[in-house]
């Protein structure tokens, strides 16, 4: 787990994806512990506010739940919601490329030419993988 | 108090142990060359008036040594920046300056208490010492005591101050050794001035304002390097 | 933690003022942290961070205005401001000649509420020699040694002054790591100068950007991220933009491309874009803290 100090994006954001990510991956599975605070803080070297924050996030989302006492655990449907947002999350990148794309000037049909070879180049990077 | 006191003794330890050595040095110094000279060519000096004297160069050397100790109590800390860790320590200014104060002139009064001790209740009882003897080395005790802890005073007086101002323990250290001499030649002057309206001579005009003024001067200059010191918000 | 209502302030700064003879080193800076926050004061060298700290801490008058830790100042009980605050200055002259066990034994004489145990603890994570001797200690061990002496009076307030100068990567890593292990022991209010951006992204809840003795911007590092946009703009032949939209920090125009750092950005700042230019091929870009503090930067040079 790494957070990128460089990018726009809010740390507590960065956190709460990591942990989403992490969850959706089945890394941390629902009803087991996510690493505490002070651990998380420690790793990812930022504020513990910042991963205060994005634990309240993911509590409110329902990824996450506290135990008291126990620290955080992954609740049952916390898996699901998590890979909903992952997926949410690659829509954005997608839009994200789309609008590069137009803002380049680009046609919508060399815009599909250039997905379909993107797929191909990252399928082919699959294929050869032990 | 006793970390300050500690630490002052710790970064102070080079020029006390210095000073120390200083100090005894005549002592060793004075005997040896006696006993050379009596195996040499059969002559010694008395020795009662070889303890004196060493008592003398001993204070003049502890003069060296005041000023030393003066000039580094709070410039030293300043030249290697050391200071400015000290200063972010929740220590009051009243407390540290009356720490280095204890260590410099309680160093400072041990060394003159020492060879007061030798100078009148040592040396004039040792060995031998004719009535003339003991006359001459009373004589030249009145004489010379009481100059030598004057200057003593004037130069930590003046190396306190200086070193209270400025940031160099050497500078603080020369303009204290200075400052006696520089009060002489003033006075000197002064004399030359005046001499067709006074009826003494220049030796005791010298002497009379010197016994006034180097230990008024020696007050004042250390009671400033104080008030400085603790109005100062610079480290 | 982070969802507090507004906290009466810890550290204060008001209207203050620097000037060594006829330069002004800090300009009227007022600047306030809430306790538990975080501040990462940020700006170019010179820029008068080291000032305003020095001052903060009193070991430097102030020429105007007034400074206040926890209610305390400086001018009036620096004993007692000193007792509560950690200080971590850029350089170090802690007494070369002793040992380090020494220096703790001396500093912790005058901390009522030093805690030993966390002091081993710490000198045992940092891993630092306390038999060797100050001046033989590496760069990093020192700047960690002067953290342990921080940290183990157990203060409220933190107070980093580019703390981490000179340090190899991994001895910036493990000193911060200190710090955020600092934090997790208890609420702490950090106000933290740094030129590793990166470093402040991470720890900064809230940002300074101070610039030639004055302040440019105060507020939250999400906000400042969020309401700080970069606009290029392709503007067709022959037009010469001359009057930026409301908010723009900084510009550069240069064969037909435009580009304008705006805060705060808004749709509004698009529409003025569109309706004043010819404009064509408006692309929007985040900016993260290094870019925000250079586009700031920059747009104070241009201007001056």
């Amino acid at each position: 787990m790494d957070i990128d100090p460089h990018s726009s994006a809010p740390i507590y954001q960065q956190v709460a994806d990591q942990v989403r990510r992490a969850v959706a991956a089945g890394v941390y599975r629902p009803g087991e512990a996510i690493p505490s605070l002070r651990a998380l803080a420690v790793e990812l070297t930022v504020n513990p506010n910042t991963v205060q924050r994005a634990f309240e996030t993911l509590e409110r989302e329902g990824l996450i739940q506290a135990r008291k006492g126990l620290g955080m655990f992954v609740t049952e449907n916390g898996a699901v919601s998590a890979r909903r947002r992952s997926a949410a999350a690659v829509y954005a990148t997608f839009v994200q490329g789309i609008r590069a794309a137009q803002a380049a000037s680009m046609p919508p049909e060399r815009i599909r030419d250039s997905f379909d070879k993107a797929w191909g180049d990252t399928h082919a990077e699959v294929r050869d993988e032990p | 108090m006793k970390a300050l006191l500690w630490k002052d003794w710790r970064v102070n330890r080079v020029v006390l142990l210095a000073a120390a050595v200083g100090f005894l040095l005549p002592y060793f110094v004075g005997p040896f060359s006696n006993l050379a000279s009596y195996w040499r060519d059969g002559c010694y000096v008395v020795w009662s008036e070889l303890l004196t004297d060493c008592g003398f160069f001993s204070l003049a050397i502890s003069v060296l040594a005041v000023a030393f100790l003066g000039g580094n109590a709070i410039a030293g800390e300043r030249a290697d920046r050391s200071a400015e860790f000290f200063a972010y320590l929740p220590v009051q200014r009243a407390q540290s300056m009356a720490s280095r104060l204890i260590v410099v002139v309680g160093a400072g009064l041990l060394v003159w208490l020492i060879n007061l001790v030798v100078v009148y209740w040592v040396a004039p009882h040792v060995g031998y010492v004719s009535p003339t003897l003991a006359q001459q080395l009373a004589a030249l005790r009145h004489q010379t005591m009481p100059g030598i802890t004057l200057t003593a005073a004037l130069a930590f007086g003046t190396a306190w101050l200086c070193s209270s101002l400025l940031s160099s323990p050497s500078i603080a250290t020369a303009l204290g050794l200075v400052s006696p001499a520089l009060l002489f030649m003033v006075l000197a002057i002064i004399w030359d001035i005046v001499r067709g309206s006074t009826p003494w001579y220049e030796a005791e005009f010298i002497a009379f304002w010197y016994a006034i003024l180097a230990p008024a001067l020696a007050c004042l200059c250390l009671v400033t390097g104080c008030v400085h010191y603790l109005r100062r918000v610079e480290p | 933690m982070s969802t507090e209502p507004v906290s009466p302030c810890a550290i204060e700064l008001v209207g203050v003022t620097k000037r060594f003879g006829k330069q002004v080193a800090v300009q009227d800076l007022t600047l306030r942290i809430p306790a538990g926050r975080t501040l990462g004061l940020i700006g170019p060298n010179g820029a008068g961070k080291t000032t305003a700290i020095k001052m903060l801490m009193g070991l430097l008058p102030m020429t105007a205005g007034r400074a206040r830790v926890l209610g305390i100042d400086p001018a009036v009980k620096p004993v007692l401001l000193k007792r509560a605050v950690g200080y971590v200055p850029e350089m170090h002259f802690i007494y070369r000649a002793m040992r380090a066990a020494e220096v703790i034994g001396f500093c912790r004489t005058f901390y009522p509420t030093w805690n030993n145990p966390l002091c081993a603890e710490l000198a045992g994570r940092f891993e630092i020699d306390l038999h060797k001797k100050v001046k033989h200690l590496s760069k990093g061990s020192l700047a960690k040694l002067a953290l342990v002496l921080a940290l183990a009076h157990e203060p409220e307030v933190l107070i980093l002054d580019e703390p981490m100068t000179g340090l190899d990567p991994l001895a910036r890593e493990e000193f911060l790591e200190g710090v955020v292990h600092g934090l997790c022991d208890r609420s702490r209010t950090v106000l933290f100068s740094s030129h590793m951006l990166s470093d402040v992204q991470r720890m900064a809840d809230t940002i300074a950007i101070i610039h030639q003795g004055r302040l440019l911007v105060s507020c939250l590092t999400d906000d400042l991220l969020k309401t700080t946009k970069r606009i290029r703009a392709v503007v067709r032949d022959g037009c010469t933009p001359d009057q930026p939209p409301e908010g723009t920090i900084w510009q550069r125009f240069e064969r037909r491309e435009w580009l304008l750092t705006v805060r705060p950005f808004s749709p509004a700042t698009l529409e003025y874009l569109r309706g004043t230019y010819p404009v064509e091929n408006v692309e929007v870009q985040d900016l993260g803290l290094e870019d925000v503090f250079k586009d700031y930067i920059r747009g104070q040079k241009v201007q001056a």
